[in-house]
């Protein structure tokens, strides 16, 4: 990343390293506009599309002995926008990046990435932009590029210690075009917007400040009549003197021996900080120091765990990243940091990762199966965890752990492969043995006396038995593989019953039972997969004729449900032991009555049933008693949706 | 020998289950020709126009499947009756293939022999 200074005119775009557009540009000027505050002019790239409202993270490589290039990182609001040139205003404190910034003197390079963030929306309604602390910095490029005075205000905050940084550069600016400036001092309350919302209630309110701030003045806003729907805010870590952000921290640490020393450093000042500055509600330092105080004991296992952990903050940004990380990815720490996660990931579709994102809100902790890509392509499944840190209910930042659990997953379809291979196998010598057995019944081979007919008889159940257990073998292995092709057709559920009990009506003729369908449709058409629902049917049939003794009654039903329909298959049979219940539709399983009744399930069953009916997009469930009876109610839904991923 | 014994070609690479249906077949009263994958059937069927086919469905070289199609492509092969025989776990091929070309088929672990001789009979107008 480093560039010749020779060639002082012209930009270059730098190797796409991150996902988001980064561009080396020249510093052009750097003056001091108020005590601790310079503003930085950069040249601008003449296809760097910026527009107020937006940020960007302006990016400084120095030389370290120890390690090369490094970045120094900072999340930065550009203020100033015209063609030639882009603005930064930056306040001077102790953190490594301020002091990297005024270590820069004119012509030096740095590197910008962005634009991010949503522009500012120009509107005829009326418009008050509220900004605490920092929050007024992205406020700033949306004053400037303004030229009109309607309906237009900013409501400043100051909190009495900091001086407004650009105080003087917004006193012009409202003066030259004529927006209404109000400066609060102290922390909002009611009194502060008292007639706003009244004035024009389609008013937009632009909210930007710390967390805790832009959380304050929505709920005032809110409670003012407000609605929701015509705020927009952003929030962000003050990175000034008396408080640290997360981002601060994170930024330099390079391995587990850094850490240490640099957490004890900071937690040190934080502390001090915070109780120099107490203010009435708990300080931002207060806040960073118990995520500090978790991250210190996370950081100090993570780096010695085998699992892949990484830490962002709540954008999704990359801070932390540990040594089986980088394994695992392939990535450095160093490549990875200021990232989001789709770095090695985002090959899931967006719902997987909508259950991620609530989590933001939820402050719940997520596990999940995904697919990732390492830096050489090659892809790999985890078994994450991500789990919010919350601050004063919000979430402040996110750890995340991964398990690489690709040789388990290979191990599993491996062995569901061979259990269908060998079934495949398995059922050419069957169906050979079920022909010759059936035709030297059928007497072709010449006569056969009763004795050796009923060996043969017994030869041939045997091995229709066979066949089943190695058809049931095939349907699991097919359902766990997903070789399924799962074909949606318009099916009359109704003949589809019938046809399913007919199938089976032999059975249960011989012994006796009262088996038929009762339902009130005559035709009920639903979009299902025909063989799918035939496995569910079969095997629902089977047990319950199976398990019910002679002379008892199957009955077999289905309503509509206008969404969905309800089939029910019902039996007289032995029931299902209460404390067994729970583990009906587990592979292989059999419960203890099953087993003494009949020697010849297999006990996958029930497991294909859930199974198939899962696919189908359905669900299963069953109401048992022990010698009473047992009914099966099975929801199908009407349009099956597309195929979900496994 | 007369024109009302009628022909058909089992195409099946497992001997067994090819000797099987030949004797069934035989003994039955037809006159049975065998091949042991789909390009051989396809020699045997275009070379002696037999009355039925039978055809395993996974079979090396060309698979019953593949040969089926061929045969539909052409006039004689495109009427006559054939049944195809599979294991359990290609019904969804099947389905697909018999969407375009009609055929009989059966699951052989769950089929009786003599149901596929009956279906055979039905389809060259023996009753």
């Amino acid at each position: 990343m480093t560039e010749s200074n020779d060639d002082k005119s012209s930009f270059i775009k730098l190797p796409n390293i991150t996902r988001e557009p980064r561009w080396g540009v020249r510093v052009s000027l750097i003056r001091e506009v108020a005590p601790e505050v310079i503003v930085l002019t950069l040249e601008r790239p003449h296809d760097f599309s910026f527009k107020a409202g937006q940020y960007v993270w302006l990016v400084i490589p120095e030389r370290s002995k120890k390690e090369g290039f490094i970045d120094r990182r900072a999340y930065s609001i550009a203020s100033g926008v015209n063609d030639s040139h882009l603005e930064f205003f930056i306040r001077i404190t102790k953190t490594d990046y301020t002091q990297s910034v005024q270590r820069l003197s004119v012509g030096d390079s740095v590197h910008i990435i962005g634009p991010m963030g949503s522009s500012f929306v120009a509107t005829d309604a009326g418009v008050t932009l509220i900004a605490g602390g920092t929050g007024i910095s992205p406020f700033l490029s949306i004053l400037r590029s303004r030229t009109e005075s309607k309906d237009f205000s900013l409501y400043f905050f100051e909190d009495g210690k900091r001086p407004l940084y650009c105080k003087e550069e917004i006193i012009k600016l409202s003066e030259k075009t004529g927006f209404k400036l109000v400066i609060f001092q102290g922390s909002p309350n009611e009194e502060h917007f008292k007639g706003l919302v009244e004035s024009n209630p389609q008013r937009k309110m632009f909210i930007s400040g710390p967390p805790g701030f832009v959380d304050a003045v929505s709920n005032l806003l809110e409670e003012g009549g407000a609605s929701p729907k015509l705020f927009c805010f952003e929030a962000f870590y003050p990175s000034s003197k008396d408080s640290f952000s997360v981002n601060d921290l994170f930024v330099n640490i390079r391995n587990a021996e850094d850490v240490e020393g640099m957490l004890e450093d900071t937690l040190r000042s934080v502390k001090e900080q915070s109780v120099a500055n107490s203010v009435g509600q708990k300080s931002f330092a207060d806040q960073v120091g118990e995520v500090l105080q978790l991250s210190d004991v996370l950081i100090k296992i993570s780096s010695q765990t085998s699992n892949h952990v990484t830490v962002t903050d709540r954008n999704g940004y990359v801070l932390y990243a540990n040594k089986a990380a980088e394994q695992l990815t392939g990535y450095s720490f160093r490549e990875m940091r200021g990232q989001t996660p789709r770095l090695w990931g985002g090959l899931m579709p967006p719902q997987e990762y909508e259950v991620l994102w609530r989590s933001r809100v939820t402050g719940l902790k997520v596990i999940h199966q995904i697919i990732n890509r390492r830096r050489d392509g090659s892809l790999y499944v985890v078994l994450g965890h991500i789990t919010p840190i919350m601050s004063d209910s919000h979430v402040v930042a996110y750890v995340s752990t991964e398990e690489d659990i690709t040789d388990f997953v290979n191990m599993d379809k491996a062995k569901s492969e061979f259990v269908s291979l060998a079934s495949h196998q398995l059922k050419t010598p069957l169906s050979a043995m079920n022909w010759y057995t059936e035709m030297l019944l059928d007497g072709d081979a010449g006569d056969i006396n009763e004795k050796q007919k009923g060996y043969l008889k017994e030869i041939y159940a045997g091995n229709k038995r066979m066949v089943t257990l190695v058809n049931a073998l095939l349907d699991t292995s097919r359902l766990e593989l997903g070789t399924f092709t799962v074909n949606a057709k318009s099916i009359d559920i109704v003949d589809l019953l019938n046809s399913a009990i007919h199938e089976q009506n032999n059975d249960a003729k011989q012994k006796e039972l009262l088996f038929s369908l009762e339902t009130p449709h005559e035709h009920l058409v639903i979009e299902t997969d025909e063989n799918l629902i035939r496995m569910v049917l079969q095997n629902l049939l089977s047990n319950a004729i199976k398990y019910t003794s002679n002379q008892g009654r199957v009955l077999v039903g289905v309503v509509d449900q206008e969404l969905s329909v309800l089939i029910t298959v019902s039996d007289t049979g032995l029931g299902i032991p209460k404390n067994q219940q729970n583990k009906i539709f587990t592979k292989l399983f059999r419960a203890d009555n099953a087993k003494s009744s009949d020697t010849e399930g297999t006990g996958l069953g029930l497991y294909i049933v859930k199974s198939a009916t899962e696919r189908l997009g359905g669900s299963i469930r069953f109401e048992s008693e022990e010698g009473v009876g047992t009914t099966f109610f099975v929801t199908l839904p009407k349009e099956m949706h597309p195929d979900p991923i496994k | 020998m007369n024109d009302s014994i009628k022909k058909v070609l089992i195409v099946e690479d497992d001997l067994s289950q090819r000797q099987a249906l030949r004797d069934k077949f035989t003994k039955e009263g037809f006159t049975v020709l065998e091949a042991q994958n789909g390009e051989q059937g396809l020699e045997v069927a275009f070379k002696s126009l037999p009355d039925a086919i039978v055809l395993d469905v996974m079979m090396p070289k060309m698979d019953g499947l593949e040969m089926a199609k061929r045969l539909r492509i052409d006039e004689w092969g495109k009427k006559v009756p054939a049944v195809i025989l599979s294991n359990a776990g290609d019904i969804e091929k099947i389905q697909q293939a018999l969407e375009n070309h009609i055929f009989e088929y059966f699951v052989k672990s769950d089929t009786k022999i003599e149901t596929i001789v009956a279906q055979v009979k039905k389809m060259v107008g023996i009753k």
